[in-house]
């Protein structure tokens, strides 16, 4: 296992030319995950996708309801304001992650032409949006929360081999600039250590929140365990960058050309670009002074749909009836699976049991987990007054599939 | 003697008997996880209650059997298990592991941890029976006779649980209980007269991290706490958590990555007040007194409220947790000098040694110092790495969280306009 990362230049008036470091990957048995992260605006996603089939002639393989997003777009196309669909960041978001997570399929064909197709996952997020009030924004929510899922599933990967490892080497891939082209292929290493990960896994905890009145926030609150699970992966972001930026300082200061050096610019844009797409999905929480992460009503709406569409998919696969409700757990143990979500309080206690130093954290399980019970308890109420789901007369919580 | 753990499992266990034994007649209960002291509370169910735990094995005539009869019982349901018992809830009172969060006017007869918890807090007589139960069953020679402190606790506890019903994890029984054990078990391996079990350690056990001033105050002693200074000290401590645990990681203001490095400068500038007054005191101006003035240059700027020593928020970075709270007590922070106010530079001065210097000097003032700072590396000429450790003896106080939250403005003024510095 190794990290690459590259650096690039960055100017500022006061400052001068100084290096930053950039795209971050782990390659680690002959595949990469990268920490990279471009979730800054991605404009009016659904409408860039359709612009993109269109683009390689192959709208029209695609199903049925994304012509019903196109005509969903035709009105603000008047208006003018699809001008903010194309954005860098939306790009990325399509070529670079959405193929990712097999809502796009790329194809590259003579000539290193790509051409793009449909998903099979996308067909999916498609069909549960079409049943939403606002499809476009919904399947939005669900690709974006995918890509989501899919860098939290990265970061997971690297901290157990961190963990595995004590000591990790670093290459610097790509150097962007002249003055510092020495850089280029040159090592470091980086230890456990110094990074010091209290986590060998990595989930978002869900929390209910809202109705909790919050006296004394002690680290059992599941607000609290929420919040501290998500600042410590934020906070191992962070220390994986630091190390890395004062070596690149260091090395660069060699230079025969010179250049400035600003010592303590760590950026820390890659992961506030998570915190911002979770706010702008709503999932992200603020009340009493703790920001914690909780699925609003809007997206676990969607969710839902989405598990219906999913398990639906598989019943007619294997030729069965597809049911019309499914247990509470089995669409718990999705969310887990496809979007590091914990839900369940067992699921919860037994990730900080095995992956998170949890005693670090001030967290006493035997007491915590009486209050995961009852916020779960809140969770299920909230699906049923949702009309999600049904509580049958034997206390059975049931997903309504539509 | 058994195991502390196993202590606690039963006197939890005594604890529910105890307060359901107390509750109107029939005693007739679902119990609702509570798992791993199901052995103990069928042990004094039995002896108290004259009644059997019972696992239901969900067959029809198990269920009208035991609706029939009014013997006393604890029906025990795991938590995932309530749905399949769901008519049942109707027919007995319930006892739930879970704390509920709003109470249900509809659903009178449930009973949760917090319900024991005020209870307890009313009752000493309670009180001193379950004390006496832990020291029995840890085979201590004499049990605690005064226990004033941990009814200041338990009171200023229900007080604040009756304020607002909700969360109130630190007051959980369980929770309580253990640190009583825990209180009793260390006092019974030191001779009494050793101040090793004192509120401060007990405060630790259930969660909280202690202010100095608990600290040395034996916890079954004759000494007490006053009650007042436990409620200030509650009241803050809560805003140091949200401070220093719970707020968001980013930089951005009041956020924590800003705040703990703000802590340090603050912890810094307060060492160099101190120090620079006394030697002031003294009635000549050395070099405390010329670091105090140089370090804090430039914070009247009104233009651009800049100061020539300041922090760098990017670089603030938590090494470490105090396993108790969770609060950060391992912290790096960066130092550094804006180069708008002239040549000067006391940065690698303080990377040498002066800081060593400094912490030496104000030990020598007061003993009072609960937090250590270290020079790591210089960074560049204009950038300090400083690493700030909270800890005193073996666990930390908040005394350094304290402080740290605000600059000794006042003082510094005073201190400047006495040395006639703008």
């Amino acid at each position: 296992m190794h990290i690459t990362f590259g650096v690039g230049l960055r100017k500022r008036a006061e400052i001068g030319t100084y290096p930053v470091l950039e795209d971050l990957e782990v390659a680690m048995k002959g595949k990469r995950y990268e920490l990279g992260y471009a979730f800054r605006d991605y404009g009016k996603l659904a409408l860039s996708i359709i612009k993109r089939l269109e683009e390689c002639g192959t709208s029209s393989k695609a199903p049925q309801v994304l012509r019903e997003v196109q005509d969903f777009y035709k009105l603000s196309d008047l208006v003018g304001s699809s001008s903010r669909a194309g954005g860098r960041f939306t790009q990325w978001m399509i070529d670079a992650e959405c193929p990712k997570v097999a809502v796009l399929d790329i194809k590259i064909e003579k000539r290193r032409k790509k051409k793009v197709f449909f998903g099979p996952k996308g067909i999916l997020f498609l069909k549960a949006a079409s049943k939403s009030s606002n499809l476009a924004q919904s399947f939005e929510d669900m690709v974006i929360l995918k890509v989501l899922a899919r860098k939290i599933k990265n970061l997971a990967i690297v901290l157990s081999a961190l963990d595995a490892e004590h000591s990790v080497d670093c290459y610097c891939g790509r150097v962007k600039g002249k003055e510092i082209r020495h850089l280029q292929n040159k090592k470091t290493r980086l230890s456990s250590k110094e990074v010091l990960a209290t986590m060998r896994d990595a989930y978002l905890v869900h929390c209910e929140g809202s109705h909790i009145v919050p006296l004394a926030m002690s680290s059992n609150n599941p607000m609290v365990i929420s919040s501290l699970i998500y600042n410590e992966a934020y906070r191992i972001y962070h220390a994986l960058r630091i190390p890395l930026q004062i070596w690149i300082n260091q090395s660069s200061k060699t230079s025969l050309n010179h250049i400035t050096v600003d010592p303590y610019e760590i950026s820390d844009r890659m992961p506030r670009e998570i915190t911002r797409a979770l706010e702008k999905l709503g999932m992200m929480h603020f009340l009493h002074g703790i920001r914690f992460t909780s699925i609003p009503d809007q997206l676990l709406a969607n969710l839902v749909r989405y598990f219906g569409e999913s398990v639906s998919a598989e019943a007619l696969q294997q030729q069965r009836k597809p049911a019309s409700q499914m247990p509470l757990d089995s669409f718990v143990k999705a969310i887990k699976k496809e979007f590091r979500i914990l839900i369940n309080p067992n699921d919860i206690l037994s990730f900080l049991k095995a992956s998170v130093k949890y005693g670090n954290l001030g967290i006493d399980l035997q007491i915590a987990k009486g209050y995961l019970i009852s916020d779960y308890q809140h969770f299920t109420e909230r699906l049923e007054n949702l009309g999600l789901a049904t509580i049958r007369p034997d206390g059975d919580v049931m997903i309504r599939i539509e | 003697m058994s195991s502390v753990e196993d202590v606690v499992d039963s006197a939890y266990a005594f604890l529910l008997v105890k307060y359901v034994s107390e509750l109107e007649g029939p005693h007739r209960f679902l119990v609702l996880g509570f798992r791993d002291i199901l052995n103990d509370l069928a042990i004094y169910f039995r002896s108290i209650c004259k009644g059997d735990v019972i696992i239901p094995a969900g067959k029809l005539q198990e269920i009208s059997n035991l609706r029939k009869t009014l013997a006393p019982c604890l029906i025990a349901l795991d938590w995932e298990d309530v749905g399949k018992y769901a008519s049942w809830t109707t027919s007995f009172k319930i006892l739930d592991e879970s704390p509920l969060r709003t109470r249900n006017p509809g659903l009178r007869d449930v009973h949760d941890p917090i319900d024991v918890a005020i209870w307890l807090s009313e009752r000493s007589d309670v009180l001193a029976q379950v004390v006496k139960f832990i020291s029995e069953k840890l085979s201590t020679s004499t049990s605690p006779e005064r226990f004033e402190n941990l009814k200041y606790l338990l009171a200023e506890a229900r007080r604040s649980i009756q304020r607002s019903r909700g969360y109130a994890e630190w007051f959980h029984p369980r929770k309580i209980l253990e640190a009583i054990t825990l209180t009793i078990h260390r006092q019974s391996l030191i001779s009494a007269s050793d101040k090793n079990a004192t509120v401060g350690y007990f405060l630790t056990k259930i969660g909280m991290e202690p202010s100095s001033e608990f600290d040395d105050v034996p916890f079954f002693g004759e000494q007490a706490i006053s009650e007042q200074s436990f409620k200030k000290y509650l009241a803050r401590y809560r805003k140091i958590l949200r401070i220093y645990l719970t707020s968001p990681y980013e930089k951005g203001s009041g956020r924590l990555r800003k705040a703990i490095s703000i802590l340090g400068l603050n912890l810094l500038r307060r060492l160099l007040t101190t120090v620079a007054d006394k030697e002031m005191n003294t009635g000549k101006k050395g070099k405390w007194t010329a670091y105090f003035v140089e370090f804090e240059q430039g914070k009247r700027e009104r233009r651009t409220r800049k100061r020539k020593y300041d922090v760098n928020i990017y670089g603030g970075t938590i090494l470490e947790r105090s396993p108790v709270s969770g609060l950060p007590n391992r912290i790096q922070f960066v130092l550094e000098r804006s180069k708008d106010f002239g040549e000067d530079n006391i940065l690698p001065k303080l990377f040498e040694n002066e800081l060593n210097a400094l912490l030496a000097e104000f030990r020598k003032t007061s003993n009072e110092l609960h937090f250590d700072l270290t020079t790591i590396k210089m960074l560049g000429p204009d950038a300090l790495l400083l690493e700030l450790l909270i800890k005193k003896g073996e666990h930390l106080v908040v005394d350094p969280y304290v402080e740290g939250s605000k600059a000794p403005i006042r003082k510094i003024n005073e201190l400047l306009s006495k040395l006639g510095v703008e």
